[in-house]
């Protein structure tokens, strides 16, 4: 049940020319590759390659699954739109910006963008099924690095709970994952109710770390290790984002 | 590209909107809960003297016939088929899936798929022959129809990898949302927390803490938007599910499994039952902190008030595919029954008897899939001869009730030897000793009654399911107190000369017992009240003695193998609870392996003469030689 890590960052908007409808998200998804699923309602699609290993929770992966639900999975597809408790609920390692269940409705889709240092899923206008459509729109960035992004675009609600956050899949005492508890004060298994979903507005992106050296570590950085963490990754001659940010 | 997150301004959501959408319903739904409980492998017919009924080829006829009667989205009808769990138990048909090829999917689960079930309890049969055999059950779901979820709000199987990998799939969860003509339906399950003490689920962990763990799960599926929300519980009796009605909120219809319970609709819609079956006359259930309560003649379905005052539609029906239960009821846009349909409600019955109005015929793809090579199996065994047999063996209740009989120190000394082999692989030191309560040796007959030194008789594996009938799993019960051993070995001959089938066969040492001494009198719980002088004399397989002289001899505890029947209690035996380790076989595998493995194939006169020569159980004034 404990959160290993959560590292929030109020990023920076992209630098891409985001079109008006994206432009909350880190990355505009205008050129990316749409994501075919077996089933729109309760699909999956995969595994298709990374182009860098990534490191997630202690485990290298060069696949993963797309699923129509507003998660990714790594180890098997993920086509069930019963968004689990992380920590909980047994999963196969999985990446969650908006866990919920969703539908690819005609307006909808769901596409992604590959680079060597970078693999970028958006969930882009899906519906909840027997609920609002064109109501959800989340990315999440996996980088290289072994970092997670989450950005949203319009959030309409949920079928009532909603998961957000990254996990190993595991529960008790094995169970490895980080939410958005410790900032938004949700739910520490990553679930939020539909009435906390207007929480999300407090910052635009969220960077979650699957693997830090501890989880005390962690918990003792707080903000310090948010500013460490994210000079530490910045390239050398790059402007900075200001240090802290303004959920913090 | 990574540092183009870095750059720039904040920016955040500005346009998002929140608004609870909780989906509208325009009309009733009616959904009709189809569900069974306890099949056990019961494949080819009910067996005894139901064999015109049961079987799950005319079983799939049934369920078919009766979804697609309620199945009809457009006027909002809907139909689910539950099972409440033990889909599948040791015997000689299940020995049939056990013999398959690994890459081959057991003909239970065969059956329950091309039938195409919803959702699925976890049982305690289950995990009988461990996990490894639990994973392969399910696995096997999702070729013919979307596989079923097993749920069970109380299990953690995440110790055992193959469990995991199927939880990773969600063919096994805490709980499920299913969607039934666009309504969501949530699905529950419970297991009972007897499970370790039952079963072997090895790694698999069982929470006691039912009332916490389902309610967690019913206020998650609610939260998701399910409004209706249903119980699958295997918790051995349907007075255990109404013992935790009355703690829960949010269930609408519980399904009860384990218990073999039959309810009926009442009268004029009470349906007809399988001849020699009745149903439940009355049940006691006791809620915590509460007197106990009966229930006189329940029907079909029971129905009490959940902690929430909301009532709440018990369910459950008898088990080995005799029977599909309905449950047609209606709900209202909120999630809540406004009316029962009892005429399409209750026990129906699975009948292959022409005579019977009723009676459907066997469903080809189940019958051709399933029950024909499960025939031709048990067929196979009866011609399968795993030894030779210089004697008969002798079954006869008269004898092997109330002395030693070669039979009964055969099935004694495979306990007894097949749990030392066995041992070390589940972390246990060996027996010293075997008890082989004489009820679990079946057939009250002399088997192979003609068998001589000269014109020995075959000895077949069907021999075996037959003599060891029950599902009962070798166990080892480790350092019992030298005085309890007493205790169980008083209580074993308590009822001399009456021939009753605690009267024991052994292994390991010899006993001597005075008829005329007092007879122990043993509670259920295994509280001794009167203690028993018959047992006079009690001699390891070493020489030492554990009694003498009706004196108890100090010494070291002693490790006794035997059926985990006896161990948990069973006719009375004072075992009072104390650890056990079942071992993954039953005692019929036991016994087959012994004859293979131990003996050679060969059941010779030397070593198991004839009834009338006794070396273990003697009667006072003899000694143990």
């Amino acid at each position: 049940m404990r959160p290993i890590a959560l590292l929030l960052a109020a990023l920076a908007g992209s630098l891409l020319p985001a079109s008006p409808a994206h432009a909350a998200l880190l990355v505009d998804p205008t050129g990316g590759t749409t994501v075919t699923f077996d089933d729109l309602d309760e699909g999956s699609s995969g595994p298709l390659d990374l182009e860098f290993a990534f490191n997630f929770f202690g485990t290298s992966y060069s696949q993963l699954y797309i699923n129509t639900n507003g998660n990714l999975t790594f180890g098997g597809s993920n086509p069930g739109g019963l968004n689990p408790r992380l920590g909980v609920d047994v999963t196969f390692p999985l990446v969650a910006p908006f866990y919920d269940d969703l539908v690819v409705g005609p307006s909808g889709s769901v596409s992604y963008l590959s680079t060597p240092g970078r693999f970028v899923v958006t969930w882009d206008k899906l519906n909840i099924f027997l609920g609002p459509t064109e109501a959800v729109t989340a990315q999440a960035v996996l980088s290289a690095d072994g970092t997670v992004f989450f950005s949203y675009g319009d959030i309409l609600g949920s079928d009532g709970e909603v998961t957000i956050g990254i996990g190993n899949g595991l529960t008790g005492s094995n169970a490895r994952f980080a939410t958005l508890a410790d900032f938004l004060g949700t739910s520490p298994d990553g679930t939020l109710s539909n009435s906390q979903l207007s929480l999300l507005n407090s910052a635009s992106s969220y960077a979650l770390v699957p693997e830090p050296k501890t989880a005390v570590a962690v918990v003792g950085l707080g903000i310090v290790g948010v500013a460490l963490y994210r000079r530490r990754r910045r390239p050398e001659g790059r402007s900075r984002s200001r240090p802290t940010a303004s959920a913090l | 590209m990574l540092r183009k997150f870095f750059r720039g301004s904040l920016l955040a959501l500005s346009t998002s909107v929140f608004a609870a959408q909780a989906p509208a319903f325009a009309q009733s739904f009616t959904l009709t809960v189809l569900h069974s409980n306890d099949g056990e492998t019961r494949l080819l017919d009910a067996g005894g003297t139901q064999t015109l009924y049961g079987g799950v080829d005319h079983f799939a006829t049934l369920v078919r016939n009766l979804r697609t009667a309620a199945s009809n989205c457009a006027a909002n009808q809907g139909v689910v088929l539950i099972s409440s769990g033990d889909n599948f138990l040791a015997g000689a048909q299940f020995n049939a899936s056990l013999t398959l090829p690994v890459d081959q999917r057991y003909y239970d689960t065969v059956a329950l798929d091309l039938i195409g079930f919803t959702a699925s309890a976890i049982g305690n049969h289950e995990f009988d022959f461990g996990p490894d055999v639990t994973a392969r059950f399910i696995a096997g779901f999702g070729v013919n129809n979307p596989s079923p979820v097993f749920v069970s709000a109380n299990l953690d199987v995440t110790a055992e990898p193959a469990l995991l990998a199927l939880a990773q799939r969600r063919q096994i969860a805490r709980s499920a949302i299913v969607r039934v003509c666009n309504r969501r339906v949530g699905i529950v399950g419970a297991t009972t927390p007897l499970l370790p003490a039952i079963s072997s689920p090895r790694n698999v962990v069982a929470d006691p803490n039912l009332v916490g763990n389902i309610q967690a799960e019913v206020n998650r599926l609610q939260r998701n938007g399910a409004n209706i929300v249903i119980l699958t519980s295997h918790l051995q009796s349907v007075s255990e599910d109404l013992a935790l009605i009355p703690q829960l909120r949010g269930i609408d219809i519980a399904i009860s499994g384990g218990g073999s319970d039959l309810l009926n609709t009442p009268a004029p819609d009470a349906k007809p039952l399988v001849p020699g079956d009745s149903t439940l006359t009355s049940i006691t259930y006791t809620v915590p902190g509460n007197p106990p309560t009966t229930i006189t003649n329940p029907t079909y379905p029971i129905v009490l008030g959940g902690a929430d005052s909301k009532p709440v539609r018990v369910i459950t029906t008898d088990g080995n595919y005799k029977y599909v239960g309905s449950l047609n009821a209606t709900f209202d846009t909120l999630g809540e029954i406004t009316s029962i349909d009892t005429a399409r409600s209750g026990p129906f019955r699975v009948s292959s008897n022409s005579s019977d109005p009723d009676a459907v015929p066997a469903a080809d793809d189940v019958k051709t899939q399933v029950v024909d090579p499960v025939q031709a199996a048990v067929a196979a065994l009866a011609a399968n001869v795993i030894a030779s047999s210089q004697v008969p063996l002798d079954a006869r209740n008269a004898n092997v009730r109330t002395r030693e009989t070669n039979l009964g120190n055969l099935v004694a000394d495979s306990l007894l030897l097949r749990s030392t082999v066995l041992a070390p692989g589940f972390g246990v030191q060996p027996a010293t000793v075997a008890i082989q309560n004489s009820g679990g040796i079946r057939g009250n007959t002399l088997y192979l009654s003609t068998a001589t030194p000269v014109t020995p008789s075959d000895f077949t594996e069907l021999n075996t399911f037959d003599i060891a009938a029950f599902t009962n799993f070798v166990s080892i019960v480790p350092d019992l107190p030298r005085s309890q051993f007493k205790e169980i070995l008083e209580n074993a001959v308590s009822r001399f000369p009456t021939a009753d089938g605690r009267f024991p066969q052994v292994a390991g040492f010899c006993m001597v017992f005075d008829p005329a001494g007092t007879a122990q009198v043993t509670l259920d719980n295994g509280t001794v009240t009167t203690p028993g002088s018959r047992v006079q004399e009690v001699k390891l397989a070493n020489g030492t003695f554990v009694v003498q002289n009706g004196a108890l001899v100090s010494g070291n505890p002693i490790g006794i193998a035997t059926n985990d029947f006896s161990a948990r209690g069973g006719d009375q035996y004072p075992f009072r609870g104390l650890p056990f380790t079942t071992l993954g076989i039953t005692y019929q595998q036991g016994l087959r392996d012994f004859v293979q493995q131990n003996l050679g194939g060969q059941i010779t006169e030397v070593q198991y003469p004839s009834t009338g020569v006794a070396t273990r159980i003697l009667r006072t004034p003899a000694s143990c030689p």
